[in-house]
């Protein structure tokens, strides 16, 4: 199990990091992040998750990149690391986040970028039919829940969503996190869909 | 999950760039850290993409989203995710409404104890017969909001081409309703934004026909004075278009 979680790591990782891929500093830092291989797996795989996560609400245009060149400089400390730091290693790899995020904005002026483009109209349409298919699959509580919940605006979508919390006799924020998985599954569906009608 | 309303809020403001350098660096440490907290941004996003779409942000909590977390790949997905939820919503008809969802519920009630619905009737008998009597003795305090209808003009300041509309606010009256009349020229649109020039910080679109847009401003803030607004179409595909024109009143 913590083979193959290790090795999935290994296989997400960009050309960039592979070019200076150590093995033996890798191991070294799955063990400084959790003597457990597992846990040590699942530990780097959140915080390369988060990272893209972050670097993706500054308006980093590749992410995934950011986040790997992060991990890379971690992991060429980590002899330095395992003797001297202190604290959550999650912290650390935040910090110099911050600081790949910097150069890169230095690299990168931003040329106050210009308005993200709309999808075109026919991406939408056909989005929306991939929408109504994977609505479908959806359980007909599920479907019924997430149709009900984007009924209304303002002032009536919150009345509107407070009583289908009590409807079902959840708090608002169970309700919100079980819409946004909802919405996670139907992006993935859409995405799917969507492939076979714009292949990359 | 274990969090407060504040951190609600401040993931929110995180997304809409409204926080503070040393916030920033705070809400960024603990979502590395805090499971709960990064769920919460997850969550908040989803949300602010719909708010977005269905144009109920204002001009700069959109200008920030579109320079910052829509520039992403994953921004771009979840906005067209969000579109083509808005173009599903305008193709299907509406779900249940409140009040057959009431209905629903009554009748359900009905079937299992009808002697509760019998005290339900009662008490509703009592309330109706209150609120005539209520009404009659007091008709002066139940008209809470006024009505006014503007025509949209092509100046650009009040006092230019023709007189500005002018409306008296009684004390106690809660809210100003306000329709917009469209222009000829108005750009077809699936929903609409109002924007104040000055003076009003709280407005919203109640709704639209093909003519016109209802606006409803709260009457509290407004004060003796020249007011102007302002009309976005919001296009089906989330892009927005000035309606050309400008609407004035005037507040004596």
């Amino acid at each position: 199990m913590s083979d193959r979680l290790v090795s999935s790591i290994e296989k997400q990782t960009s050309p960039l990091t592979r070019k200076s891929w150590n093995q033996e500093a890798f191991n070294k830092l799955l063990a400084w992040l959790d003597p457990d291989r597992d846990k040590a797996g699942e530990k780097y795989s959140q915080i390369q998750f988060r990272l893209i996560k972050i670097f993706a609400c500054k308006g980093c245009n590749e992410p995934e990149d950011l986040a790997d060149e992060t991990l890379d400089v971690v992991m060429r400390k980590i002899d330095w690391l395992t003797e001297n730091y202190e604290g959550d290693p999650a912290l650390y790899f935040f910090g110099v986040a911050k600081k790949k995020h910097l150069e890169n904005l230095k690299r990168k002026p931003p040329p106050s970028p210009p308005l993200p483009e709309p999808p075109p109209s026919d991406e939408i349409d056909c989005a929306s039919e991939c929408l109504d298919n994977c609505l479908k699959k959806l359980t007909a509580e599920d479907r019924k829940l997430v149709l009900q919940y984007h009924e209304e605006s303002k002032g009536a979508k919150i009345r509107l969503r407070k009583q289908l919390a009590e409807e079902l006799g959840v708090t608002i924020n169970a309700l919100r996190i079980r819409i946004f998985h909802l919405h996670t599954d139907l992006r993935q569906c859409i995405d799917l869909c969507m492939r076979n009608v714009f292949p990359t | 999950m274990a969090l407060n309303n504040s951190d609600q809020e401040r993931i929110r403001r995180y997304l809409l760039g409204q926080l503070s350098d040393e916030d920033l660096q705070t809400i960024e440490e603990r979502l590395m850290t805090e499971n709960d907290l990064f769920e919460e941004l997850e969550v908040s996003k989803d949300e602010i993409i719909g708010e977005y779409c269905a144009g109920e942000l204002t001009a700069t909590e959109r200008e920030w989203l579109e320079q910052h977390f829509l520039a992403s790949k994953e921004g771009k997905l979840n906005r067209r995710f969000a579109l083509a939820l808005e173009q599903s919503k305008r193709k299907s008809p509406k779900q249940e409404t409140f009040f057959e969802r009431l209905q629903t519920r009554f009748s359900n009630l009905w079937n299992r104890q009808p002697w509760a619905v019998a005290a339900i009737a009662s008490a509703a008998v009592v309330l109706v017969v209150a609120g005539i009597v209520l009404r009659s003795t007091s008709q002066s305090t139940s008209d809470k909001f006024l009505a006014l209808t503007l025509t949209n003009s092509s100046a650009t300041r009040t006092g230019e081409g023709e007189p500005a509309a002018k409306v008296s606010l009684p004390l106690n009256v809660d809210e100003l309703r306000i329709t917009l009349m469209l222009p000829e020229s108005a750009p077809s649109a699936s929903s609409y934004r109002v924007e104040a020039l000055d003076g009003i910080s709280t407005l919203s679109v109640a709704g639209s026909s093909s003519n016109s847009v209802s606006v409803i401003v709260p009457a509290p803030p407004l004060r003796r004075g020249n007011y102007a607004l302002r009309l976005y179409a919001i296009k089906p595909d989330g892009t927005e278009e000035r309606v050309p024109g400008n609407y004035f009143f005037t507040v004596e």
